[in-house]
């Protein structure tokens, strides 16, 4: 099945995507998969962060939803140790009206507003429900310590 | 997504229904995607679907007032019988053709037509564009058509004349499709072409054999391999080659590079049979790319190397026969020493031996000459001194007197 249209067109507005800290580049010349970046939202623990993502769009997309896992580790209630992300519109409230664009900036919010109540890295969750500061720490620990700009990575080589 | 794929039965329902009622003059075997169409400015997004993001084809509205292509709803009705914008529960029931204000606008979008890859620089609105390719369109491939011909040909070239009929090309006489003509006139071997050295007009099929031997046609010395510059026309080469002194050379050039070949190979022979010989040395070699420089002075290496060997071993050869002289001495004084000392003892032994046969014949002559009563103690005596001898025999000592007796008569026997 050739690429529909709708892919093309989204690769194409997301290349010129430029203020909203999401950017998303085609990896090497498979038009279905992207490289990720998400910059972690003001205000989060995560703020000042840029995390890495693999982003898959299956066969059958956008009937069915991308699939989208962190790379950059990540201390959050909803993402577990692999990086996968639990998300309800990334699994049964998926709409095909949504998009690749729209789907980085829901996983942007779940930055901002960490879920423990639905958690998938269950440590995590409990670590936040009984003293969510520490937590907060920690996330910002790991925040500076492996969400890091590769920017800021040269400099320190 | 795509329209060929396999529809469900709810699906070919829905497209059945909207085909019947919103476009009932469209023609349903048509091979045009429409999705592939190219529009002449980027449509509004408001025109557009959100689940396909072109502008709506055949568009159909939900009852939350939703519009999407109906293709693209009847798709993702099969996923979530949701509405894709807000969620909310919808059926094929609430589906239903989105107003026709909608599909006008839709349809009106100028597209590029399809063939414009091919050259057809038309557009028309999308409403048309089947038509226009259907009817006018000069890109695409139609039946000939002229005296019952089935062959295909772009509908611009159709014509009174069929494209598809053999003509004779007027300069090799050879058949060519009438429409192939063009492309055979650039390779036709019947067409003359002007030689680019002498400029006489030749046919294509001779050129070839005539540039071979052109007489104007520029070429370099025979000699050129080994040196000679000149460049000159085929008919004056003669006349310079009478006088270069490269080709006067000549013979002596290929004798030396036939021998440098033989020598060459005799030398790679040689190699060979030397690594066969010396496969130890071989291995620093076998690391230099360069053979020839190298060669002596591998045959320096292995030489040395053998010689260095030989000294060695020399030199150990005369360490071990020192050391096995020494030995030798050591071992002979050790030799002497011991012996001198087993002399010595079996002096003494000796002297030990004469003065027990002294005893015994003193003790013997005692016994012949005395009453054998009154010696008993003396007997006991004598027998002490005999024990040594008894035990050394592996014989045990018995204290009986009568035994004793009876050995030493035996003894007297032997020894004396």
């Amino acid at each position: 099945m050739s690429l529909p249209k709708r892919i093309l067109k989204e690769t194409e507005r997301l290349r010129n995507e430029k203020d909203t800290g999401i950017k998303a580049t085609i990896h090497g010349d498979n038009l279905r998969y992207f490289d990720v970046e998400i910059n972690g939202p003001e205000g989060s623990p995560y703020e000042g962060g840029v995390f890495e993502l693999e982003l898959f769009l299956p066969e059958d997309y956008p009937m069915s939803p991308p699939k989208v896992r962190f790379l950059t580790k990540i201390y959050h209630p909803n993402i577990d140790r692999l990086g996968r992300i639990c998300l309800d519109i990334l699994k049964n409230n998926w709409s095909p009206a949504l998009q690749i664009r729209t789907v980085l900036l829901s996983i942007q919010a779940l930055l901002g507003a960490p879920n423990p109540d639905d958690p998938l890295a269950n440590d995590v969750a409990q670590k936040w429900k009984e003293d969510e500061n520490a937590a907060k720490a920690t996330a910002r620990q790991w925040t500076k310590e492996y969400a890091k700009k590769v920017s800021d990575q040269k400099e320190e080589a | 997504m795509s329209s060929s794929a396999p529809a469900s039965r709810r699906n070919s329902a829905i497209s059945n229904k909207s085909t019947s009622t919103t476009t009932p003059d469209k023609p349903t075997p048509t091979h045009l995607d429409l999705r592939t169409l190219r529009y002449v400015s980027p449509p509004d997004d408001n025109l557009c679907c959100p689940i396909c993001h072109s502008p709506f084809l055949d568009p159909i509205q939900t009852r939350c007032r939703h519009t999407f292509c109906s293709d693209c709803i009847a798709e993702a009705l099969k996923n979530s019988e949701t509405c894709p914008i807000d969620r909310k529960p919808i059926t094929d029931e609430g589906l239903s053709p989105a107003p026709i204000l909608i599909a006008n606008m839709v349809n009106d979008l100028v597209v590029y037509c399809p063939n414009a890859e091919n050259g057809c620089t038309e557009t028309v609105p999308r409403h048309l564009v089947e038509g226009h390719v259907r009817e006018t369109c000069g890109w695409v491939q139609v039946e000939c058509g002229v005296g019952g011909c089935k062959e295909m040909v772009r509908r611009n070239e159709t014509s009174m004349e069929c494209l598809h009929r053999l003509v004779k090309c007027e300069f090799c006489l050879e058949e060519v499709r009438r429409m192939d003509l063009d492309i055979h006139y650039d390779t036709c071997a019947g067409i003359s072409t002007d030689c680019p050295h002498c400029l006489t007009d030749y046919k294509r099929s001779d050129w070839k054999s005539h540039v071979q031997s052109c007489p104007e046609a520029s070429i370099p010395c025979s000699s050129s391999v080994y040196g000679c510059p000149t460049i000159l026309p085929r008919r004056e080469m003669a006349r310079h080659e009478s006088t270069c002194s490269f080709v006067h050379l000549t013979p002596v050039f290929r004798r030396h590079e036939s021998q440098i070949s033989e020598l060459a190979l005799e030398n790679r022979m040689l190699r060979r049979r030397l690594d066969l010989l010396y496969p130890r040395a071989t291995q620093p070699e076998s690391n230099t790319n360069s053979e020839e420089p190298q060669g002596p002075s591998v045959l320096d290496e292995q030489t040395y190397h053998i010689l260095s060997e030989q000294e060695h071993l020399r030199t150990d050869l005369d360490r071990l026969s020192e050391s096995m002289v020494a030995l030798e001495m050591k071992h002979t004084m050790h030799f002497i020493n011991e012996n001198m000392r087993v002399k010595e003892e079996m002096v003494a032994m000796r002297t030990a031996i004469n003065g027990v046969r002294m005893q015994m014949h003193w003790l013997l002559n005692m016994r012949a000459q005395a009453p054998f009563q009154p010696m008993m103690p003396m007997m006991g005596m004598g027998v002490m001194q005999q024990q040594a001898q008894v035990v050394a025999q592996g014989g045990t000592t018995t204290q009986g007197g009568e035994t004793v007796q009876r050995r030493h008569s035996e003894h007297q026997n032997v020894k004396l």
